[in-house]
């Protein structure tokens, strides 16, 4: 009987730490793993809707080895599909590869919309399994869920903020703005008039890692914060969500970082804690083995 | 005051201009031809975040617009130069992440347009919002497709993804290129050939537009007369449901009608060029953008 699903890709060790975890506690007929690359390599879709039924949504998909991959309402899919560049496409010339990558990100975000059962995460149009937000994004997000957000400042130009505080360079713009402080500025030259500045308040370098998995939030932070993690993990449509902190002598001082739906699962009682949620989630028991 | 985000000449916002000028609404133009005559600047530490546009000796706050008008965010130039490049590139993230979450109106946020990234994730929020959508399959199984093909006779087909190719019809003739699916998934649809209808949605506004052409895909084919046309009540409530569900209050919805009188839903597009069906018509749809905007 299997209930739970792990959809990933080639590379990811951390979801599948996840699976075996799962099926070494709950049984091996409990769990199964599929790697995207092999549902586009080998995998025959077809996929129909529209038609005289209003909200008529079928899916065939064929395994090379015939297997016909379908789930029952009560099933889970713990589902790390991501944007990225797939593996079967390589091959691809660099123009053709990408359109095909857009068609198949097209189909897999209706697919996973479309399946009979729960899909953990959701998948949405700017992240296949949560959205991926920019750190600026983040902020903003947890500042609605009430967090304490570090203080920060972004200008285009850095004569706007010049001498205020520490400055970092505004990384990887085109994906939105970054609040990590990776690398500081200095000399003339990254403070340059018409050059973009990052402000960013000085907090502690050791992030505390915080997991969201439902209802049920696992990290060393302040008891009063937790109820706000599980609220911005719910703004996001997100039941998995992993978070960083930066620690402070007193709650008011612990500042939210960046956060993710895609954990690592590498916190301490990270793994126990969402494999305890899909097994509360699809109703088994570890006597059921 | 309204701000754009776009180019002065691109016909959308001439006629937004135009209109506002007329009325004498002031607007502010982020121009993406000139980023060095913007800049940005952004901040929140511990309370409400502050936002500010600088033009020369002008400033404006965030706050200080009744809403915002958003089109072409994405174009890139590199005859720029890397550093107004980046000064571009950071503006636009900035405004990207505020627009999502201040509560001025907007058309439109950035955040929505995901919808048109995916045609069949698409269809399936049409179908929520109670319109019929004509029978689809997206395939890599060429035998599927042979047999979709024998069951509706005549079938279009696109890609599916963001970039947005244009709708052709499959006559069947290339049953070798079908082996090239099997990597490359496509969009077969059923075939109507009743007149195109292109509703435009602004906020409560809605106009509608009967197009008559001589191809599968009115964009590319030889339009031969666009009117203005009256949808029935209840189809326009769904039209106004439909951009509500997802979050386009400026929206161009394409219609057809089939021969027993249902209203199909072919796709929504977040980013209408809706000039060119506002000259053809006369219908006021920059009036009805600058009355949402104007608050």
């Amino acid at each position: 009987m299997t209930v739970l699903t792990t959809l990933i890709h080639e590379e990811d060790s951390q979801a599948l730490r996840v699976h075996q975890e799962f099926v070494r506690r709950y049984g091996m007929d409990s769990g199964s793993l599929f790697k995207v690359e092999l549902l586009i390599e080998g995998g025959l879709w077809s996929h129909y809707l529209g038609g005289r039924h209003k909200t008529h949504v079928k899916t065939k998909l064929r395994l090379t080895d015939g297997h016909n991959l379908r789930w029952a309402s009560g099933a889970v899919i713990f589902n790390r599909v991501q944007n990225k560049q797939l593996a079967p496409l390589a091959k691809w010339t660099t123009q053709d590869g990408q359109s095909a990558a857009m068609d198949w990100h097209a189909l897999l975000l209706s697919w996973l919309e479309s399946v009979p059962c729960r899909v953990i995460n959701p998948a949405t149009p700017y992240g296949l399994s949560g959205v991926i937000y920019s750190d600026m994004r983040w902020a903003l997000l947890a500042r609605r869920a009430e967090l304490p957000v570090r203080g920060f400042s972004v200008a285009s130009d850095a004569g706007r903020l010049a001498g205020r505080c520490l400055g970092y360079r505004p990384e990887g713009v085109a994906g939105g703005v970054s609040l990590r402080g990776e690398e500081p500025v200095g000399g003339q030259e990254g403070m340059a008039l018409g050059c973009g500045l990052v402000c960013l308040e000085d907090v502690s370098k050791e992030f505390v890692s915080v997991l969201v998995a439902g209802l049920n939030v696992v990290g060393d932070i302040p008891d009063g914060l937790k109820v706000k993690c599980v609220k911005l993990a719910r703004i996001v449509n997100c039941e998995l969500l992993q978070l960083w902190f930066a620690p402070g002598r007193r709650m008011v001082d612990w500042r939210f970082i960046m956060a993710t739906p895609l954990p690592d699962f590498a916190g301490e009682g990270h793994l126990d804690a969402v494999v305890n949620y899909f097994g509360d989630q699809t109703r088994l028991r570890v006597s059921d083995r | 005051m309204i701000l754009i985000l776009g180019m002065p000449d691109d016909p959308s916002v001439a006629r937004v201009l135009e209109v506002a000028r007329a009325r004498h609404i002031e607007c502010v133009i982020l121009n993406d031809a000139v980023p060095w005559q913007m800049e940005s600047a952004f901040e929140m530490w511990g309370g409400p975040y502050k936002g500010y546009l600088y033009s020369g000796d002008l400033k404006w706050n965030f706050d200080d617009f009744s809403g915002i008008y958003t089109i072409s965010m994405n174009v890139v130039d590199r005859s720029t130069g890397i550093k107004f490049l980046e000064r571009r590139e950071l503006i636009h993230a900035v405004m990207h992440d505020w627009l999502e979450e201040t509560p001025i109106p907007v058309l439109n946020r950035g955040g929505t347009l995901g919808y048109n990234w995916s045609k069949p994730y698409q269809s399936q929020r049409i179908m929520r919002s109670g319109f019929l959508v004509p029978p689809t399959l997206i395939s890599n199984d060429p035998s599927e497709v042979l047999a979709f093909h024998r069951e509706y006779g005549r079938v279009v087909y696109q890609t599916i993804g963001v970039q947005g190719a244009v709708m052709r019809e499959w006559r069947g003739e290339k049953l070798q290129d079908l082996e090239r699916l099997r990597s490359w998934p496509m969009q077969f649809q059923a075939w109507m050939a009743s007149p195109a209808i292109r509703v435009h949605v602004v906020g409560s506004a809605v106009f509608a537009t009967e197009i008559h052409g001589d191809d599968v895909e009115y964009r590319t084919s030889q339009v031969t007369r666009m009117a203005p046309m009256h949808l029935p009540l209840d189809v326009s409530d769904k039209c106004l449901d439909l951009s509500a569900q997802l979050g386009l209050p400026l929206c161009g919805i394409d219609l057809k009608q089939s021969k027993d009188g249902d209203y199909y839903c072919l796709e929504v597009n977040p980013s209408p060029a809706y000039s060119h069906f506002e000259a053809a018509t006369g219908q006021p749809i920059a009036a009805a953008i600058v009355d949402y905007l104007a608050g």
